[in-house]
């Protein structure tokens, strides 16, 4: 504590009303240097301190060293819990609203560094996104990346689900060994000579177009009818060859031939790429 | 400051016990009407603030001043540190969660997003989870599993970026998929080059080929696919003139054939792909 006696007084002194109220108001006016900075640990016994304006750690060098106790362990906020085995949410960003929520509220976390202009510079986001916002809530979570200077956009999105989207185009360069939107399978089918769908993705009906020839219609479709698809046959032991026509954002027409060129139904795979 | 001086002697008044005893009492009794509200900054020296039931941040409009600070700055709760590191990844907040018992695989730390639909406030959103898969000594192996809510099923993780450099679809989705998406039904499960002999030359998720005949090669898979129709097989010969199918599917292997354009039989190399859901 820091505050000094206005008055010591000595034995026999008279007492003054003036020393009496100085010694008062000196107290009463000085709290905060009574009490700042601290001598020992200050116990809030389980009250709320509000109104902070900012709260400084000091570098603990250490971690905390009990549960639901935060603390500075160099750059590192930690924030600490005891409790037994699976894992478990010890951290929880919450937003709600004032009005009436829907579809798009969510909350975030925003990653800040410097750069050679900015100081701080917004450079990453992790959001989680209510998408549904009915009694039936559903939600995903969202990353945004900056580039070549600009705000930090959505690059790849965790879907409820289940699917991993790809919220950018493909760059004109692309690194190795990384997954992007253009080399994700689009569609893919084993197709009996019924024609009937034996195993399949992403494709909503087969069609009998004739012999030898089967319509394959997509769920959810490309975004123009120039996607690549390749082709095999199968269980069968004489030779065919499966080609496509009559390409469309959304169907295309498998041709099934012999060597001889003679259109036969028989089985018949394929797998095909392409932006949707 | 909010505590007001009980009593203000004047002069030639006589002082009585009662006064001054009260007047100590106003302040022994009243420390935080004393204290609070704070008219400066509270310096805690080093020590502790425990037993904090909430604590409550005034919006600042502003970021942290200086480092080691946490502030609002209107819906944000920022902190802020600086250090001489120029072009490496500070690590400015740890989640650390540790056992009263021993620690078992999939112990972990979560960091749980809230928000608000038309039933429920806070709404549990969406979770970041740190897992250690194996606690065993100096086999240590972690994940990160990303949860969302999925309507009835409530929050489901359903990817996990491993250890191992793989990113695991865990739930297959019904419905349309979304464009530009990769789904678990989406992902190629193994492809391979065969020689003509046969031997693999080049693989993902093969255990082996053998040779079946002429022209008849099996290809034996690592992980099997869920059963013997549920995926797809392409493939094309180095050679010109080559068809190649494929037949005898079983869900841990299938058989590949390949011909002429005579319908004969024959040994050529070979490329395929597969493709299902694991």
């Amino acid at each position: 504590m820091a505050l000094a006696a206005v008055k010591t007084f000595v034995a026999a002194e008279v007492l003054f009303a003036a020393d009496l109220n100085t010694l008062n108001t000196n107290i009463l006016n000085n709290a905060l240097t009574l009490i700042s900075p601290l001598t020992g640990t200050l116990d809030v016994d389980n009250f709320d301190i509000t109104a902070l304006g900012e709260l400084a750690f000091n570098d603990a060098a250490a971690n905390p060293t009990a549960t639901g106790r935060l603390r500075r362990n160099g750059n590192s906020l930690v924030w600490g819990v005891v409790r037994a085995s699976e894992p478990n949410a010890v951290f929880a960003l919450q937003a709600t609203t004032t009005g009436t929520p829907a579809a798009g509220i969510g909350t975030s976390i925003l990653f800040r560094a410097e750069s050679a202009d900015e100081n701080p510079s917004d450079f990453g986001e992790i959001q989680a996104v209510v998408t549904n916002a009915a009694a039936v809530e559903e939600g995903d979570i969202r990353l945004l990346l900056r580039s070549a200077g600009g705000a930090p956009v959505e690059s790849h999105r965790f879907a409820a689900d289940g699917t991993f989207l790809f919220s950018l185009a493909d760059p004109a360069t692309l690194a190795a060994n990384t997954m992007y939107r253009g080399a994700a399978i689009k569609s893919w089918a084993r197709i009996n000579a019924t024609p009937a769908i034996q195993g399949s993705y992403n494709v909503t009906s087969v069609a009998d177009a004739g012999v030898g020839l089967v319509t394959i219609t997509f769920d959810t479709d490309f975004a123009n009818a120039n996607y690549s698809i390749t082709s095999t046959g199968g269980a069968s032991t004489t030779t065919f060859i499966v080609g496509f026509d009559t390409f469309a954002a959304g169907t295309v027409r498998a041709t099934i031939t012999n060597t001889a060129g003679t259109f036969i139904d028989a089985q018949f795979m394929f797998v095909a790429i392409g932006d949707q | 400051m909010a505590l007001s001086a009980l009593k203000t002697f004047v002069a030639g008044e006589v002082l009585t016990a009662s006064d001054l005893n009260a007047m100590n009492t106003h302040i022994l009794t009243n420390p935080m009407i004393l204290i609070s509200p704070l008219t400066g900054n509270l310096a805690a020296g080093g020590n502790d603030i425990i037993d904090i039931d909430e604590l409550q941040l005034s919006d600042a409009a502003a970021n942290p001043t200086a480092s080691g600070r946490l502030r609002r700055n209107g819906n944000a709760l920022v902190w802020a540190v600086e250090d001489a590191r120029t072009a490496t990844v500070a690590t400015a907040l740890v989640l650390q969660s540790v056992a009263t018992a021993a620690p078992a695989d999939n112990i972990g730390a979560g960091l749980r997003l809230r928000a608000e639909s038309s039933t429920d406030n806070p709404l549990q959103l969406a979770e970041i989870a740190g897992r250690l898969d194996s606690v065993t000594a100096g086999a240590e192996t972690s994940s990160l599993a990303f949860t969302t809510l999925f309507g009835a099923s409530g929050l489901t993780t359903h990817t996990t970026v491993t250890a191992d450099g793989g990113l695991a679809f865990n739930i297959s989705p019904a419905g349309s998929p979304p464009a530009n998406s990769l789904h678990v039904r989406a992902i190629v499960d193994v492809w391979g080059t065969v020689s003509i002999t046969p031997t693999l030359e080049d693989s993902f998720n093969i255990t082996s080929v053998a040779d079946a005949g002429v022209g008849l090669v099996t290809i034996t898979f690592n992980t099997d696919f869920p059963d013997a129709t549920n995926y797809a097989m392409v493939a094309s010969g180095d050679q010109a003139a080559v068809a190649i199918g494929f037949d005898t599917f079983a869900a841990g292997s299938v058989r590949v054939m390949i011909r002429d354009l005579s319908d004969v039989a024959g040994d050529q190399r070979f490329r395929f792909i597969g493709i299902g859901a694991q």
